[in-house]
């Protein structure tokens, strides 16, 4: 039941939100309502401790039980540690976030989006099923979308915020058909059965595709290259959002599913070639982007990039030290990256921008967010004595062991130099920021928060520290079961800052040396990347996404509407009679039926037979040419009664009966209506046009003469027609069988008939009585 | 006869369907219903076996019968042709008055 709370609670939470929403707009909600509401992850945290230490089980709910579909949680060392940076961080967003709105915003709506996004992150960590977790996966992007655009008045705020959702929401749909295939290989739904069944999986021919297209919904989320394009767009979100969606949850949520499928899916060279290349190459891009930003929270976004990848590369490289890396550095790089993005906000609200032409040397200014600061760029940095220099040499130790890579050197070298860039724009931040004089000046001048906005920041701060100094806080009860439930292999850590002069320290003495000259230069290469960036404009995935994406299919989409729902009659009637009578002729053809001369030309013919055709066909085409319309009607009602006399020769002489009476009602009908209306107008239809209608109507003509000879040639199943002639007189009495079966055997159908009649006479009735409302229509929306 | 008769229903489909594609709602009517009569002149071939007797009890127990599900099914096709055929014409109508035309290319994007 703890498992349903932590989940359920922060939903319940919104829905109360939005419930109470009129009042508490009524009421000048201010602080307090953050207050309140910081209750609910402080609950979800302490839930979460509580589950601590247990072994890992389940609790299914059932749902859709046929299709093995169950609302089901998993609680092992994985959803624990991602529960509670959920819920830790969710808690000091909160309290941020109650000092970083003004009074002015609509506080109801940000905690409204902010609990149902926590929900579906938790939903997400704790889902033991693969549609449970696809269900929460897409409520993260849909809450997600909606924090991005907080601010919806602003242009930027809707860019970023169509564009997380387009880019996650295409990657989501893949993932569902990676789930799908999942599915075909092992029968289940379920997530901890798809763990144990790791060879199966792996030994699958649907296993590469499988993997692509999970993989798909999980780099889409985690920013990878080339889909991190929709990750700086989102700071336009308000600075609490950034923090949470960036540090700890939304763009971990891919991280946590390549770690969740890892024992599934990896240790293979396509795993390592697809999960750590793509990790590797978003690490390089993002820091190299980063290093250019002079936007503060624009170069903490593109750090976070290249944070990621380097996360999701630790993953790819699949062995158990790297996992246990990942492990520890998903800590690290939550803690600072949040505390990094508060001060961010901090500054941004003392200065009145966080761009760095205009805002510098705040050292003195803001002496508390600059130990924050401080503190966050070393760790981000990797240096000692921070939780991020533990998973840095971690980082490097695995890169040395790598299964599948026969270039010696290779993965190393490049991952020294991937973290030069993370050397220097870690310092660009903090140095920039901090100590060297800006070029311009700030629209305010600079001051500190009051301690309820950088109290959150300081407390991940020292966390950050500890992760530092005193690793072995974390390792035993939180860390260990997450790489365990990763690598599937009980995991012992033995974090410390020395171990002595080893590789790693060396590869970081490469890192730093050419860092601190990277970040010397920083000017010069940054002109020399904008010269490139001007000349390449195209060179870019952005480019792709606006020009490919939102420009090229609204107007394929706007252009095939406007042929597919032209308003004309005529074309929708063209486009389904072609359909119609393609799928007739396709079938015919694929039947494989043949056409017998001698069959068809046996039966011989007798001159009624004839006379009736050939009247019939003279009466059809009467109605089509003639240009007078009271020659038309009667030509139909001539061709109405020659099929009533057809009936007669077909042994049918009820039908001809009744086509008799309703030939006659309906010509005389048909002449009324038609007194009322004015005679035929000169059609100015178009000569290509035109000949389109014949050539249509005559493909229609013939394949139904195809389609019909071929009836007529085969010999189809019995007709059950023998049971109507035997029992007509024995149950219904009656001798008429084809009355028998209306009014008895298949009364039923008469009685629809009757039914359609009566609600035909309705509809006649309405549409003669009813007069037409005057305003009706002037706003009605159908303008077709 | 076998020859002829789907030569007859092709025809009636096919000027059926130059009707319905003109711009004249009348014609429109005139084009369904014709259709109509091919539909059901398709059924009852399907019920067809040359020199059968019309299903009646009691006549030469040696002639076979005409299949009557056919017929049966036709005669419902009939009766609900004909009130589509009413509605049609009424729905017709009902555009003149309204729109002042017959042409259905003129309805479009009115907003009557």
């Amino acid at each position: 039941m703890t498992i349903l709370s932590i989940v359920f609670l922060p939903f319940a939470a919104s829905l109360l939100i939005l419930l109470l929403s009129p009042k508490l707009q009524k009421l000048d909600v201010g602080k307090t309502l953050g207050a309140v509401v910081a209750a609910v992850p402080l609950i979800v945290f302490s839930l979460i401790i509580s589950l601590i230490g247990q072994a890992a089980h389940t609790f299914h709910i059932p749902w859709v039980e046929s299709y093995g579909i169950e609302l089901s949680f998993l609680v092992d060392g994985l959803s624990i540690l991602f529960g509670m940076l959920i819920s830790g961080i969710g808690l000091l967003v909160v309290i941020y976030s109650t000092w970083y709105l003004s009074d002015k915003e609509d506080k109801v709506k940000f905690y409204i989006y902010l609990m149902m996004f926590m929900g579906a992150m938790l939903g997400v960590v704790f889902s033991n099923n693969l549609i449970g977790l696809f269900t929460f996966w897409e409520l993260t992007s849909i809450s997600s979308f909606l924090l991005i655009g907080f601010w919806y008045h602003k242009e930027a705020s809707r860019y970023g915020a169509m564009k997380a959702l387009i880019i996650t929401g295409f990657g989501g749909i893949a993932m569902l058909a990676g789930f799908v295939l999942l599915y075909a290989i092992t029968d289940t739904f379920d997530i901890s059965k798809i763990l144990t069944m790791g060879d199966v999986i792996r030994s699958s021919s649907l296993y590469v595709p499988a993997l692509v297209l999970i993989f798909l919904g999980c780099a889409t989320k985690s920013a990878q290259f080339p889909f991190h394009v929709w990750l700086p767009n989102a700071m336009e979100a308000p600075t609490p959002i950034s923090a949470y969606l960036h540090s700890a949850t939304m763009v971990k949520a891919g991280l946590f599913l390549v770690a969740r499928l890892s024992p599934a899916f990896s240790g293979t060279a396509f795993w390592t070639c697809l999960v750590a290349g793509a990790g590797l190459t978003t690490m390089l891009v993002g820091g190299v982007l980063a290093i250019r930003q002079t936007d503060l929270k624009g170069l903490l976004a593109y750090s976070t990039i290249s944070q990621l990848g380097m996360i999701m590369a630790m993953f790819g490289f699949g062995t158990q030290y790297s996992v246990e890396a990942a492990i520890v550095h998903i800590l690290n790089h939550a803690s600072f990256k949040a505390a990094l993005f508060m001060v961010v906000g901090i500054i941004d609200h003392g200065c009145g921008t966080r761009d760095l032409k205009y805002v510098g040397n705040l050292k003195k200014d803001m002496p508390h967010s600059f130990k924050i600061a401080l503190v966050g760029c070393l760790s981000m940095a990797g240096l000692p004595i921070f939780g991020g220099f533990i998973s840095k040499e971690m980082f490097y130790e695995s890169a040395l062991h790598i299964p599948f890579v026969t270039v010696p050197g290779l993965i190393p070298a490049f991952v020294v130099f991937a973290s030069i860039f993370t050397f220097a724009y870690s310092f660009k931040f903090l140095i920039w920021g901090f100590f060297k004089e800006a070029p311009g000046h700030p629209p305010k001048h600079a001051h500190e928060a009051p301690m309820l906005g950088w109290i959150s920041a300081a407390i991940l701060a020292s966390i950050a520290v500890l992760l530092g100094v005193a690793p072995g806080l974390f390792s035993h009860s939180i860390l260990e079961p997450a790489a365990a439930a990763v690598s599937g292999q009980p995991a012992h850590l033995h974090l410390a800052l020395w171990h002595g002069v080893n590789t790693p320290l060396v590869m970081s003495l490469f890192t730093v040396i050419p860092g601190t000259f990277l970040f010397l230069r920083l000017n010069k290469v940054t002109a020399f990347q904008s010269k490139i960036a001007a000349k390449l404009p195209h060179f870019n995935p952005n480019f792709l996404y606006n020009r490919g994406f939102l420009g090229g299919i609204p107007s394929v989409a706007r252009r095939s509407l406007l042929q597919i729902q032209s308003g004309y009659l005529k074309r929708y009637l063209f486009m389904i009679v072609s359909f119609v009578i393609t799928a007739v002729l396709l079938f015919s053809l694929f039947k494989g039926w043949t056409l017998s001369y001698d069959g068809l030309t046996a039966a011989g013919i007798t001159i009624p037979q004839l006379l009736t055709f050939t009247l019939i066909v003279c009466a059809a085409l009467a109605t089509i040419r003639f240009k007078n319309r009271i020659s038309a009607i009667l030509s139909l009602g001539m061709t109405g009664f020659l099929v009533a006399f057809f009936y007669v020769l077909m042994g049918a002489p009820d039908l001809a009966l009744t086509q008799f009476l309703v030939e006659a009602i309906s010509v005389i009908l048909i002449l009324l209506v038609f007194y009322l209306v004015p005679p035929y107008f000169e059609e100015k239809t178009h000569k290509t046009a035109k000949s389109l209608d014949v050539v249509l109507s005559v493909f229609v003509g013939v394949v139904m003469t195809y389609y019909m000879a071929m009836v007529m040639d085969s010999h189809f199943t019995e007709s059950i027609a023998h049971y109507y002639l035997e029992m007509s007189e024995k149950l219904a009495g009656g001798r008429n069988v084809v009355n028998v079966v209306i009014v008895d055997f298949r009364g039923f159908d008469t009685m629809g008939e009757i039914s359609v009649f009566s609600i035909a006479a309705l509809a006649v009735y309405a549409m003669l009585k009813l007069k037409k409302k005057p305003k009706l229509g002037k706003e009605g929306d159908s303008g077709l | 006869m076998k020859i002829l008769l789907p030569m007859v229903i092709g025809v009636l489909f096919a000027s059926g369907t130059y009707l319905i594609l003109q711009k004249n709602i009348l014609k429109l009517v005139l084009g369904f219903s014709l259709l109509g009569h091919a539909a059901n002149v398709i059924l009852i071939t399907s019920g067809w076996i040359g020199d059968g007797q019309v299903p009646i009890l009691g006549g030469d127990a040696r002639v076979p019968f005409v299949d009557p599900i056919p017929q049966a099914l036709v005669l419902t096709a009939i009766v609900i042709g004909f009130a589509a055929t009413a509605f049609l014409l009424v729905l017709a109508l009902r555009v003149y008055r309204d729109f002042h035309t017959s042409n259905i290319d003129e309805v479009r994007g009115s907003r009557g």
